[in-house]
């Protein structure tokens, strides 16, 4: 299919704002991304620990389930009977050893097989399947599933390669400081839903630009600031990334009066709200991964989260946060954790500024259609940085959604 | 085991108890406050209904059912939920709103110590500029309330929305 949309000149410095706004775009972005040779993140191992454990998810807009066998294999099928596409798994989570679909009862197996269905013989000689109906040839629609350290990603495709390959070493080494094969510990769940496009907040963590001046409340505290030294470090795709920082002390410096909002006079009555021990190696206390095609990891101090992407059409999208710490956290750390949390999700004393900037983006999105963003900050090219006053992360990232796209 | 698919989610109302000590009409004019307080952004007046050592969080029903310690706020004093609501006024970014808190079904559920449990239901209508009037979240209040000097404080607010998913963004507290 060749599109009538044309990419502007000046390639991956602008970004046309119909990417953001077009339905065809949209349709085309869940075949060839969600529903291509991806890595979506699904779950984590921690929540499903235990034989017929499930939860249930999204990949792109199509539903599916992550669930653990009886020999302790994940499968991720698809939640749509095989029969009449009824999406039959409606709890969250759970435990079950076979679903059941309530429309017809069709019931399957944790692994997808389909292991029987009412009436296959029919009733007193009427009725019934045909001879040749096989359980085998109707089980559910199955995932290509992968796990690295606990973090379960599923793909649709067969081309997918490894993925350890598929996110390159060096954001393999990121990814593995958090993930270092401790056993995690599920704190809970945070959800919302933001009208703007999904891709407003791939480009939002890829943006350090924005942090140090939208985030008035991690400049004031030191969490994230123009002149803490920082870096951008992209796969050799460009369609992963890392912003990787390091935490200052409160203080005045050369910059930040290029943030007329800083408030230096502010101070916490309840220093527990950020009390931030280290507890990885090295001076970062800040990494944020982007992992293509619908997962953020987060770890901004103590505070770590799996934020999952779930387009929802064109001008909508939810945001899954999981937060969760080590089997071996003492109780302090815990606390810890859970106190920072107050920093991030849907009523984030940091992140509330993100959705509410998405949702006027995408406001202005939709009012310029034959219009495009300007990506200039840093430079034209999408070469690693070591600060934080560049916006290279999203020019390679649409560099990657071009080719994928076919634009 | 099938997984259910009508499985209830609601979590079953304790029990009414009698109000004893406590004058139902002053438990009333506390949560009449609250509401007033916060949708008048007096957030100074707000703050005064908790005691010092109040524990005050907002969290979603899923993390409730499920035993999981996460809330989506959570302040362990008076001057964690003050942090918050200096945050709130002078560095978030947000669209101007104006709020409703509809609270009712107050009911006492429990005495201890002299200290008064509650439950009640809230609704938070909530209007943003240049857009229609919503609905932003629903939920109960399981409370705890003792009397400071003559006057009836929280010691303990927690606010659990129904609705796993935010719209948006939750600004002004439950």
């Amino acid at each position: 299919m060749r599109s009538a949309r044309r990419w502007p000149d000046e390639r991956i410095s602008r970004v046309p704002y119909w990417v953001y706004t077009d339905a065809d775009m949209y349709q085309r972005e869940q075949e060839r991304i969600f529903g291509g040779p991806s890595w979506s993140y699904v779950a984590l191992a921690a929540e499903i620990p235990g034989a017929g454990d499930f939860v249930r998810t999204s990949i792109g807009e199509i539903p599916v389930i992550v669930t653990r066998a009886r020999d302790g294999k994940v499968h991720v099928l698809v939640n749509r009977c095989a029969h009449r596409g009824v999406m039959f798994c409606h709890a969250s989570s759970g435990t079950a050893t076979t679903f059941t679909c309530p429309y017809h009862q069709w019931s399957y197996a944790s692994d997808g097989r389909l292991l029987g269905l009412p009436f296959k013989k029919g009733v007193g000689g009427h009725g019934g399947m045909p001879a040749d109906f096989a359980n085998g040839e109707h089980g559910l629609e199955t995932l290509r599933v992968t796990e690295r350290h606990g973090v379960i990603f599923a793909s649709f495709s067969s081309d997918t390669p490894s993925f350890e390959e598929y996110l390159g070493s060096t954001n393999v080494g990121w990814f593995d400081r958090v993930f270092d094969g401790r056993p995690l510990r599920v704190l809970g769940y945070q959800r919302q839903v933001v009208p703007a496009n999904w891709k407003l907040m791939f480009e939002n963590i890829k943006d350090p630009y924005h942090a140090s001046l939208l985030h008035v409340f991690l400049v004031t505290f030191g969490l994230f600031r123009a002149d803490n030294p920082s870096k951008t470090q992209m796969d050799s795709t460009g369609q992963h990334s890392v912003l990787v920082s390091q935490r200052s002390e409160q203080r005045e410096v050369v910059g930040t009066t290029d943030i007329a909002r800083v408030q230096h006079d502010l101070e916490l009555r309840d220093a527990r709200l950020l009390d931030p021990v280290r507890e990885f190696p090295g001076q970062t206390t800040v990494v944020m991964q982007t992992i293509w095609p619908n997962l953020i990891v987060q770890q901004q101090s103590n505070t770590l989260a799996m934020r999952q992407l779930v387009p929802r059409g064109v001008g909508e999208f939810e945001l899954h946060w999981t937060y969760f710490g080590y089997e071996s956290d003492d109780d302090e750390m815990t606390t810890r954790r859970l106190r920072q949390a107050n920093l991030m999700g849907p009523a984030g004393l940091v992140s509330i500024d993100d959705s509410e900037v998405m949702r006027l983006a995408q406001l202005g999105a939709i009012a310029g259609n034959d219009r495009a963003a300007l990506l200039e900050m840093g430079g034209h090219d999408t070469v690693d940085t070591e600060h934080m006053v560049t916006e290279v992360a999203i020019r390679a990232f649409y560099d990657h959604y071009r080719s994928v796209m076919g634009l | 085991m099938t997984s259910d698919v009508s499985a209830s989610v609601t979590t079953r109302a304790a029990k009414r108890v009698p109000w004893a000590m406590f004058d139902q009409n002053a438990v009333r004019e506390l949560y009449d406050d609250y509401a007033a307080f916060l949708d008048d952004g007096d957030y100074a007046s707000w703050l005064e209904l908790f005691d010092e050592s109040a524990v005050y969080t907002v969290t979603a029903r899923e993390n409730v059912e499920r035993g999981l310690p996460l809330a989506t706020i959570r302040c362990d004093s008076r001057g964690m939920l003050a942090d918050r609501i200096d945050a709130l006024v002078t560095t978030q970014f947000y669209a101007r709103r104006i709020t409703r808190h509809v609270v009712t079904a107050i009911r006492p559920v429990g005495i201890d110590n002299g200290h008064l449990h509650t439950s009640a239901n809230f609704v938070l209508i909530e209007t943003i500029e240049d857009e229609s009037t919503r609905i932003q979240s629903a939920g109960t209040y399981d409370d705890v309330i003792a009397m400071f000097d003559g006057e009836l404080r929280f010691v303990e607010k927690r606010a659990i929305y129904d609705a796993p998913l935010v719209p948006t963004s939750i600004i002004v507290p439950l």
